[in-house]
């Protein structure tokens, strides 16, 4: 049997073991609002002269869910990035649906110009001006309408060209941002496998902060790219990043304590890897942007350009001559003929001031259905095409993405509560363990109190 | 389930979001009235709502075009009537003067009044509409008409300097108005004004036979201006139940348009007010839940 001056010594450890307790609960308070934190929990033994001790503080962290979340991350990263380049391609599109100005023109009935923004209205206005041109050839200002109105939708096009371009130009920049973001992740990946290998040599599971830390370098990871993790076969909690090559082969990004080549982008392309190799990059922003880029900012300047072809080669057909600047066959080359005016516009292949053989067919081709089977740009008319392969294009691009994005931040809301329900701070729980771990250092408190009592009494009593 | 203090105020802000978006649709449908004012918003009835647009600039277009046809057309009977007129004076004064005993007077007072009236018709036949040429064809900057005097002869003979062709003008896909004047009403009323000058001559030189031949040739002149006259009236017609079927065309597709584009206010409301109600009850939820937790006992417990 231990004797009173052995007791108060064990007490006294188990003292200690109540307090980093209490410290334990106060770290977890101080955590609550950080979401890459794991709550912790001081493991607690018995030791065989009567009182406890602290053996260790485990996190509950899931691997598997935080798997699951940064595979959810990559998705969204995937989507908001097209989500944002569409959204921008539908602003300076400018298609804006206004009733209003429906209504009053169905009302008034004789507007040439319609007021409403965008090329779909550039469009029937050009036509609609040579429209009005054939039903008075002589007008003067009919003329200048048509050649404004030719000039108006050439300006439209060249815009939406430098729109097109300054948007590429932008998502180019960013892609870059964020490779050096993500080289930036990795390479805290590999030094905090570095600082965890150090301190869990000698007790593993134990660097649970850096381990935070590096779950949410990871997960900043995958919200710009998709990339695998998996604990490193040397142990001592370090992971391994890779990624795949086209054919499926794995491609070491980090390894242990060491980032694997850097990470780059070039032309549609992202390499990695030691040796450098072309990685397919399927998640995060980094593949929405990518895909935005060489997808559908590509194909809207192929749209444009086959519409201003289109154009121009019609155009020019039905006017006998150079309407429009015959080399200028894509969306930024466009242009009206600067040897155009009121003076010598031919509204008729005559060249009498009341013909309007050549006004009439140009306005005629707004409604003509062209066929690439036959060798034309486009198929459909020209305001059908414009509006189908191009604006309802994005328009449906961005609510299915709108719908994808409300799907996948409900799964990842789910994942995050779920790890929250495993791994967070509950304030009540924490509020609890406070009152058990103060009752309890209270406790024992009392026994050294009353142990020194009894030496007190024993010494006194000699 | 365990419940923690992140969890409660994470899954508070995104219900919360989750009713601001569906307050700010709402609040955006009722303050604009659209339901559609993009692509994206529902690009099925986006993309028939633009064509339908498309349409409608182009339906309106066509009325401009009508108007023009109508203006065309009305000035052109407006001519050829007044022009009618002229050649039944011309055939009056024609039938007085087939008498051989007139006096020279008389004869003097017709001839003064036909020459009037050769003027009256030419100047009827270089009608200028907005300074361009009525009766021209399409060379609608030439005076059609003009009188030429043979020098040996004397004879004056009227010559048409105008186009042969003249335009129609489009006034729906592939439907077009011919309401300019063409080639063969532009030759009737240079017959008529060619005629007109046959009687003055005529009747100066007192020839009764010739005159009688005069007189019943203006008939047959007055006769194609009524057929003129008729033919503007109808392409008036025309284009006026083209109007209307134009207009009552629009109104469908605007009718249309507003269907599929406009908020319906009625549900938008009661939406704005259910999401009002949800949004507020959340609020006094969520502060609710938010606020108490087991750590405002412990002061109690350490006193």
């Amino acid at each position: 049997m231990p004797g009173i001056l052995q007791s108060i010594g064990v007490q006294a450890q188990s003292l200690n073991a109540q307090s980093n307790a209490i410290n334990t609960t106060g770290k977890n308070l101080a955590n609550i609002n950080n979401p890459n934190y794991s709550r912790e929990r001081v493991n607690l033994v018995s030791t065989t002269d009567g009182g406890a001790v602290v053996t260790s503080v485990s996190s509950a962290r899931n691997q598997i869910l935080d798997s699951q979340i940064m595979q959810q991350l990559s998705s969204q990263g995937s989507l908001n990035g097209q989500q944002d380049i569409a959204t921008t391609i539908q602003s300076f599109l400018g298609e804006r649906i206004n009733t209003a100005a429906d209504s009053s023109q169905a009302a008034s009935g004789s507007s040439a110009n319609s007021s409403q923004s965008g090329l779909s209205s550039a469009l029937d206005n050009f036509f609609n001006a040579f429209g009005q041109l054939a039903s008075d050839p002589s007008q003067s200002s009919y003329k200048q309408a048509a050649i404004s109105a030719a000039q108006n939708l050439a300006t439209q096009l060249n815009s939406l060209n430098k729109s097109v371009s300054q948007t590429s130009a932008s998502v180019t920049a960013q892609i870059g941002t964020q490779t050096q973001q993500a080289q930036g992740y990795l390479q805290t990946t590999a030094d905090l496998n570095g600082q965890i290998a150090k301190i869990e040599v000698n007790a593993p599971g134990s660097a649970l902060d850096l381990r935070d830390q590096r779950q949410a370098a990871l997960e900043k990871l995958s919200s710009l790219m998709n990339v695998s993790v998996a604990n490193s076969p040397e142990g001592l909690g370090q992971v391994n990043v890779t990624t795949t090559d086209a054919a499926g082969n794995t491609v070491s990004l980090v390894n242990d304590t060491k980032t694997q080549g850097a990470l780059s982008y070039a032309a549609g392309t992202f390499t990695a890897g030691n040796p450098a190799t072309p990685i397919v990059v399927s998640g995060g922003s980094l593949a929405g942007y990518n895909a935005a880029s060489t997808g559908t900012l590509a194909t809207l300047s192929a749209n444009l350009d086959d519409i201003s072809n289109q154009l121009v080669t019609s155009v020019n057909a039905a006017y006998g001559g150079n309407f429009f600047v015959p080399a200028g066959t894509t969306s930024g080359t466009i242009a009206v003929s600067n040897a155009i005016n009121t003076s010598n516009l031919k509204t008729g292949a005559s060249g009498d001031p009341g013909a309007n053989d050549i006004a009439t067919a140009i306005s005629n081709l707004a409604n003509t259905t062209f066929v690439t089977a036959n060798g034309d740009k486009i198929s459909g008319t020209l305001s059908d095409y414009y509006n189908s392969q191009v604006v309802t294009t994005i328009g449906q691009k961005i609510s299915s993405l709108t719908s994808q994005q409300d799907t996948n931040t409900l799964v990842y809301n789910n994942l995050i509560s779920q790890r929250q329900t495993e791994s967070g701070v509950s304030t009540d729980e924490e509020a609890s363990n406070l009152m058990v771990f103060q009752q309890s250092y209270q406790g024992i408190a009392r026994v050294i109190s009353v142990m020194d009592t009894l030496l007190q009494t024993l010494v006194t009593g000699l | 389930m365990r419940i923690t203090s992140y969890q409660v105020a994470q899954q508070f802000l995104s219900g919360l979001n989750d009713i601001q978006t569906g307050l700010m649709t709402s609040y955006q449908q009722l303050s604009s009235g659209q339901k559609i004012t993009q692509s994206s918003d529902n690009p099925a009835d986006a993309s028939v709502v633009m064509n339908m647009e498309g349409n409608l600039r182009q339906n309106s277009q066509y009325g401009s075009n009508l108007t023009r046809a109508t203006t065309v057309s009305q000035n052109s009977y407006s001519a050829v009537t007044s022009l009618k007129d002229v050649i039944t004076n011309a055939q009056n004064i024609g039938l007085t003067s087939t008498d051989a005993t007139s006096s020279s007077s008389t004869k003097s007072s017709n001839v003064a009044s036909l020459n009037q009236y050769i003027q009256e018709a030419l100047d009827l036949g270089n009608t200028k509409v907005n300074g361009e040429y009525l009766f021209s064809g399409n060379a609608t900057s030439t005076q059609p008409f003009a009188i030429t005097t043979d020098a040996t002869t004397g004879k004056q003979t009227v010559t048409y300097n105008g186009s042969a062709n003249s335009s129609s003008i489009p006034v729906g896909e592939g439907v077009s108005l011919a309401a300019y004047p063409n080639s063969s009403q532009i030759g009737q009323i240079r017959a008529a004004i060619q005629n007109l000058i046959n009687i003055r001559d005529d009747v100066q030189s007192g020839t009764t036979a010739a005159v009688q031949t005069d007189t019943t040739n203006l008939g047959t002149d007055e006769n194609n201006m009524i057929d003129q006259v008729s033919s503007y009236s109808a392409v008036e017609s025309r284009a006026s139940v083209m109007q209307t079927i134009l207009t009552t065309n629009s109104n469908a597709l605007d009718s249309t348009i507003s269907a599929k584009a406009d908020t319906n206010v009625a549900t938008a409301t009661v939406q704005y007010n259910q999401m009002q109600t949800a949004y507020q009850a959340a609020i006094s939820a969520g502060a609710k839940m938010m606020s108490s937790s087991l750590l405002s006992s412990l002061p109690t417990l350490t006193a």
